[in-house]
């Protein structure tokens, strides 16, 4: 499948410019937000409020909840990016993967029964908390008229995505899918991850592979999405069944020590949550960074060198880079022919 | 690609019309409807749902009602298809749902909204409640997993996944399907969104006034035809086709020419390679709200024309959201089998909007293949062909 466009919406802003901004940097601090359960700050790599005020592509999304705005917003630029022309709307499906869907609007949903009582809630915030509401507002924004599909899983849901993907597109029910994956912080969700996993107490930022007492988590929150055709002549391709294929210059792992195993001491590895914090879709943020790296034919910094399992070094940043694996299952390659 | 059938070998149901497949259609040949007030949890909102009975007590604290209401549907499938938890297949599980994918547990937020703290049993039950993660978990899976959580046609479209996923070869077998529970969300945002009715439904019917909410599960088990003679076993049913589209029109209300659903059809019956006229009936969406009634009958009746027969299982179930779907698609596959549907339940009156009446009683069905449409939340349409293998 050959990505023709990608769409970011992370803590660090909106669009591959932005990506590669803070790729270049090296690094971006988690908000520090007061909370009540706890008397420190909590650490969160949240989307700033800012990046949702497009009026030009949100302007008819005035009720959506922020969960949809990101998920459009990302949307709208993976097609923007490409370049594509929407000839054949019915040809053009929608994949969005997503473990807790819009949370946030079910609990004001939930907030309206407890200050209203179950007849006084609002309709509006019941439709924005079907998980597939934001599905819905990409397909009306963008006029997609193919089939339009949320999925959800807490154990690799962009994987998921890609790979019903790349079966509509082998079985000729689209000739493009735009595939993304997204989740959003909140209040309560923060509250379980900090009874649930290692908050990180002080720390400024996620620090992978850093850690020798074990892993320190920062929530965070992202939307990506990539427009994905059929057209294996060239480009950047994504290839989920890869057995026979050679092994990849570089692996990229989604936070912390997860998905290391032996290959690991061999091949550089690079993991990049110190820009988005910890989420269940990371996925589909290694697949943008990934994507841009083979584009660009550059290794940018992976925050922490010394990791123990053949991290990133400056050695490596000289290699030409043809093929990158993430999460494991996820192949990108840079094509200069098919493979 | 496998360009052979996809074989439906195992069936299982529960909703408010039985548990399993041979009570419910025995329920549903007698005309009962299961109808009355909510008992399962306290709610000011006091319209008539279509529980499910019976259940027997939860064994796991916490545990999602989905996942009881999943498991007997689930057993009677795999039973029906001789398929023993460890297999050593290849299994693939797609299954649809609602309500199971939400946090929303009122007693855990009320808690944690009052006092900033709150016990996480709910939360573990919602978090280890993910349907495919855990049917796949019991199983031993091993081929693709996921939750296909498009609103109402979740079911059907998770039917298409497991289909789509055999022809590609990524998996031996396939559990497919939806499951779903009666749930104060979605009670109060039904009602609040004015298209639930005060009485029971009445799909199709001139005077019908909205969907009652209903529970259930629906499960397949799909297998290619060379898998299923690998394990010895055969059938005649098989999923033939499937279309899917999207209105991108409005968030909650249909097309009102129903445009998507058009399309939806027509590619149903083209990847089973099929004319309207080979369509012996259709279990519709059927709904009984205003709206739905009226787009889904008025193309149904443009591409198949006066005389097609039509029923809407609502009728017997309720709606059941993300679990009707493959409550549906089971339903249609036994008419086929069996040679007959049952009446409409709930219709009196003709809609001239509409212009047909649907099943009126318990009607022979002579074909090989039949419809069942979704449609849902977000302007999604999805159609399914079940054919019945033609005699040698």
């Amino acid at each position: 499948m050959k990505i023709c466009g990608t769409g970011t919406v992370c803590a660090h802003g909106r669009g591959m410019a932005a990506l590669e901004s803070v790729l270049t940097s090296g690094a971006v601090p988690p908000s520090q937000i007061a909370v009540p359960f706890r008397d420190v700050p909590f650490p969160v790599y949240a989307v700033a409020p800012e990046i949702l005020k497009d009026r030009t592509v949100l302007g008819e999304m005035r009720r959506a909840d922020r969960f949809s705005k990101m998920a459009t917003l990302a949307a709208y630029d993976a097609m923007a990016e490409s370049g594509a022309t929407l000839e054949n709307p019915e040809r053009v499906g929608i994949i969005f993967a997503t473990a807790f869907g819009p949370h946030n609007t079910t609990f004001s949903f939930l907030d309206d029964i407890l200050n209203y009582g179950d007849a006084g809630v609002s309709p509006t915030i019941f439709s924005n908390s079907v998980h597939n509401a934001a599905v819905s507002y990409i397909s009306h924004t963008l006029k997609i008229k193919g089939p339009t599909w949320t999925i959800t899983s807490f154990h690799d849901p962009f994987q998921q995505a890609l790979l019903l993907a790349q079966v509509w597109l082998d079985e000729g029910r689209c000739d493009q899918v735009l595939v993304g994956a997204g989740d959003e912080c909140g209040m309560v969700l923060n509250y379980v991850c900090s009874q649930k996993l290692a908050i990180a107490e002080t720390a400024a930022q996620m620090r992978p592979f850093f850690n020798t007492a074990g892993p320190a988590v920062i929530p965070g929150e992202l939307s990506v999405f990539f427009l994905l055709s059929r057209d294996t002549s060239g480009g950047v391709q994504i290839i989920l069944r890869q057995k026979d294929l050679p092994a990849p210059d570089l692996l990229i792992v989604d936070f912390e020590s997860r998905q290391l195993d032996l290959r690991s001491a061999q091949i550089p590895t690079g993991c990049w949550s110190h820009l988005i914090g910890a989420t269940p879709v990371s996925t589909a943020f290694s697949c943008a960074v990934a994507g841009l790296m083979l584009q660009r034919q550059k290794v940018y910094c992976a925050g922490n060198l010394l990791n123990g399992y053949g991290g990133i070094n400056s050695d490596f940043l000289s290699v030409r880079l043809q093929r990158i694996e993430c999460n494991g299952k996820i192949g990108l390659y840079k094509l200069e022919e098919a493979v | 690609m496998n360009s052979g059938p996809i074989l439906i070998t195992g069936m299982g149901v529960i909703s408010a019309a039985g548990t399993g497949l041979e009570a419910s259609l025995r329920s549903m040949a007698a005309g009962e409807r299961n109808v009355g007030p909510l008992t399962l949890f306290e709610s000011p909102v006091k319209l008539p749902v279509f529980e499910v009975r019976g259940l027997p007590p939860r064994q796991t604290p916490g545990r999602m009602r989905t996942m009881d209401l999943l498991e007997p549907a689930l057993n009677e499938a795999l039973a029906a298809a001789h398929l023993s938890s460890s297999s050593g297949l290849r299994i693939g599980v797609a299954l649809g749902t609602t309500v199971a994918c939400q946090l929303n547990d009122l007693d855990f937020y009320s808690t944690w909204r009052e006092k900033h703290s709150a016990p996480l049993a709910s939360v573990d039950g919602y978090l280890n409640g993910n349907l495919a993660e855990a049917v796949a978990a019991r199983l031993g899976a091993g081929g693709p997993a996921l939750v296909v959580v498009n609103a109402c046609s979740s079911g059907t479209d998770a039917i298409s996944a497991a289909m789509s996923w055999l022809k590609a070869g990524l998996c031996d077998l396939a559990i497919a399907g939806g499951a779903d529970e009666l749930n104060r969300i979605p009670l109060a945002g039904f009602k609040a969104l004015g298209v639930a009715s005060d009485e029971p439904c009445a799909p199709f019917d001139a005077d019908r006034k909205g969907l009652n909410l209903g529970e259930g599960a629906g499960v397949l088990v799909l297998e290619t035809a060379a898998g299923a003679a690998r394990r010895g076993v055969q059938s005649p049913l098989r999923v033939c086709g499937y279309g899917s589209s999207s209105d991108a029109y409005h968030l909650t209300a249909p097309h009102p020419e129903g445009e998507g659903l058009i399309r939806a059809v027509n590619a149903a019956l083209q990847q089973a390679g099929i004319q309207p006229s080979d369509i012996a009936f259709v279990n519709a969406h059927g709904t009984s709200t205003p709206d739905n009634d009226k787009v889904e009958g008025r193309v149904l009746q443009k591409i198949f024309g006066q005389g097609i027969k039509v029923l809407s299982t609502k009728g017997y179930t309720g709606h059941t959201l993300g679990a009707a779907g493959g409550i549906e698609a089971v339903f249609t596959a036994a008419g086929l089998s069996n040679g007959w549907i049952p009446g409409s339940a709930g219709f009196q009156t003709l809609d001239a909007e509409i212009g047909f009446c649907p099943t009126l009683g318990n009607t022979k069905i002579s074909g090989h293949y039949a419809l069942s449409t979704s449609l849902a939340f977000g302007g999604n349409n999805t159609a399914l062909v079940i054919g019945l293998e033609e005699p040698a």
